[in-house]
């Protein structure tokens, strides 16, 4: 979500403004992660298919079908998983069960929820994608676009993004409050509130270290961590919250 | 200026109550998805779109633009998901929707029926008169087992099929026909260039093997046999391959839009066909397994395909004309 001098991403993040007025992140997910949610759909389907062989012959036994049954059944199944599988827990639920553990889901470009038609068109042409083994145009189209999309992905307008992307934070609480520098500005004071609230997450070390880049401008050198979250609470409450708290 | 935590405590119940309502519209458990206060959900996205919006201006902290960023996105997700009138929209499409959507790439399925009926037309009168013609189109090997299944003396079709056995040949063509119909669509994608050659394999095979077979006096048995299910599998397949050419058109003619663009609005309108075709299949390849195996004369079998076609050319001539296109 951060912005170097020149304004081109470091990641792969992308914003859609919404009819709202809002603009929403995009989380495109990478061939290696998308690759292990296919490894792991595939295995589910191999895990069905045999499962389903076992059950239908038991089954052969005890009501007396005959084996051309059997392979009827076995024939819809392998058609339904191989086309179906996919499509329908996309249309449906705008994932599968191997995209879903890695907390990934299916979008339209502008993120708004994959439509069934979407959901047809990416799963239909996974085929080519899948040319000529291991998916592998599919990898170099990714590799190639941008937002990692494959073919399918490309004619249906579809992303696979990473859903939900926010991890609370503990509340940030400090005893003291104290005014930061009068001339820092918003974007500043911004990163001073961001280091206090992920400081739950890092060492004391690290908080040190991190701490130790405002040096120059700090009074107290002997508690830099201590002054900067003191300069985050107040940044936070207030003077006059802070001050009542601090009492 | 109002500080964050001022900020958070005046907006903080309205986030709640926006959570609360999201959770049950997420919920896995279908019954549990209609909140009491739905109604409240597009004001309060609205303001949400907003407090967001001042968040962010007013520089307050990662954590809370985030976690109000994370809500929007839930709640956008929610207002502008598709949901209900499967059924509805199913009907329409099969009393004429999908007949109309036919319509609209008439010219296509045009093109698409002669190079089919065409090529299988020319493959059948050289297999007809002259065997070594068909041995070259479809291989020896094929031409044997064809003549073996269709023979009208072999006791392999003077008896019925059992019940068993038509239930296996009935996943086969699902499992064969459709899978066929759906890659002669995907394979649209290579410039048109892959449902090309899938649907004039086919044709040169098919008509070939339907050739021979009247060439050499089966005809009892092989046409009694595809009479029923020929319409709607062989339209399917000229279905499919209209689905595929509009990919491959929007690579090849993608008019005044980019080609990621004209593929995007291709695609989108071959759905339909493609979903169709499938389902005109699945048709056919109930037919194929439960009526077509039946030893009934020839005229009877015969009138049966014809009426079928019939219904099925009418279907896509009239269908829908009254009404918007669904």
């Amino acid at each position: 979500m951060s912005l170097p001098a020149d304004n081109k991403p470091i990641d792969t993040f992308y914003g859609v403004e919404t009819p709202e007025g809002a603009i929403l992140q995009v989380a495109p997910a990478g061939p290696l992660v998308r690759g292990l949610a296919w490894a792991i759909d595939a295995s589910i389907r191999a895990v069905i298919l045999i499962s389903s062989i076992i059950a239908f012959s038991g089954l052969r036994f005890a009501i007396d079908e005959g084996p051309e049954t059997i392979t009827g059944l076995f024939l819809i199944i392998q058609f339904l998983l191989s086309w179906m599988y996919t499509t329908l827990f996309e249309a449906v639920t705008g994932t599968t069960p191997g995209k879903r553990i890695f907390r990934l889901w299916v979008v339209h470009d502008n993120a708004t929820p994959l439509t069934p038609a979407g959901a047809v068109i990416r799963n239909f042409l996974r085929i080519i994608d899948g040319l000529p083994v291991l998916n592998i145009t599919g990898l170099i189209c990714m590799l190639i676009d941008s937002r990692f999309r494959r073919l399918g992905d490309l004619a249906a307008g579809t992303v696979v993004v990473y859903r939900d992307l926010h991890q609370k934070a503990e509340a940030f609480e400090y005893s003291k409050a104290t005014p930061p520098p009068a001339w820092l500005n918003r974007q500043q004071k911004q990163s001073i509130v961001d280091f206090a609230e992920r400081s739950a997450v890092l060492s004391t070390e690290r908080q040190q270290e991190l701490a130790d880049t405002l040096a120059p401008i700090i009074s107290n050198q002997d508690d830099r961590v201590g002054t900067i979250k003191a300069w985050a609470q107040w940044i936070l409450h207030g003077q006059s919250n802070a001050e009542s708290k601090s009492v | 200026m109002l500080n964050q935590k001022a900020f958070e405590a005046q907006h903080q119940s309205s986030w709640d109550e926006i959570g609360r309502i999201l959770n049950r519209l997420e919920s896995r458990r279908f019954w549990k998805r209609t909140p009491h206060n739905i109604d409240a959900l597009p004001q309060l996205y609205a303001s949400l779109c907003q407090q967001h919006a001042m968040a962010q201006s007013r520089g307050y902290s990662h954590d809370l633009t985030s976690q109000l960023h994370s809500l929007i996105a839930r709640a956008h997700h929610q207002l502008y998901k598709h949901r209900g009138g499967w059924l509805r929209r199913t009907i329409s499409f099969i009393g004429g929707g999908f007949a109309q959507h036919v319509r609209n790439e008439a010219k296509l399925m045009a093109l698409c029926c002669c190079l089919f009926f065409g090529i299988g037309t020319i493959c059948a009168l050289l297999s007809a008169t002259n065997p070594e013609i068909a041995d070259l189109l479809m291989g020896s090997e094929q031409r044997r087992d064809l003549e073996y299944m269709y023979r009208p003396d072999t006791t392999f079709r003077s008896e019925e099929r059992e019940s068993s056995s038509k239930f296996m040949m009935y996943g086969f063509y699902i499992f064969n026909n459709i899978s066929i119909d759906f890659q002669t669509f995907a394979s649209g994608i290579l410039f048109g260039v892959g449902t090309l050659f899938i649907l004039v394999f086919n044709a040169i095979v098919i008509g070939a093997a339907s050739g021979y077979l009247t060439g050499i006096g089966y005809i009892d048995t092989f046409w009694g046999f595809v009479a029923g299910h020929s319409a709607p599998e062989l339209l399917a397949v000229c279905i499919s391959a209209v689905a595929g050419l509009m990919l491959g058109r929007a690579l090849i003619k993608p008019g005044n839009q980019s080609r990621r663009l004209a593929l995007l609005r291709e695609a989108k309108a071959a759905v339909p066909l493609i979903l169709g075709a499938g389902l005109m299949t699945f048709m056919a390849a109930f037919i194929e397994a439960y009526w077509s195996p039946l030893n009934y004369p020839l005229a009877v079998k015969a009138s049966v395909g014809i009426t079928i076609w019939v219904a099925f050319i009418c279907y896509f001539c009239f269908a829908g004309r009254k009404g918007s296109i669904s």
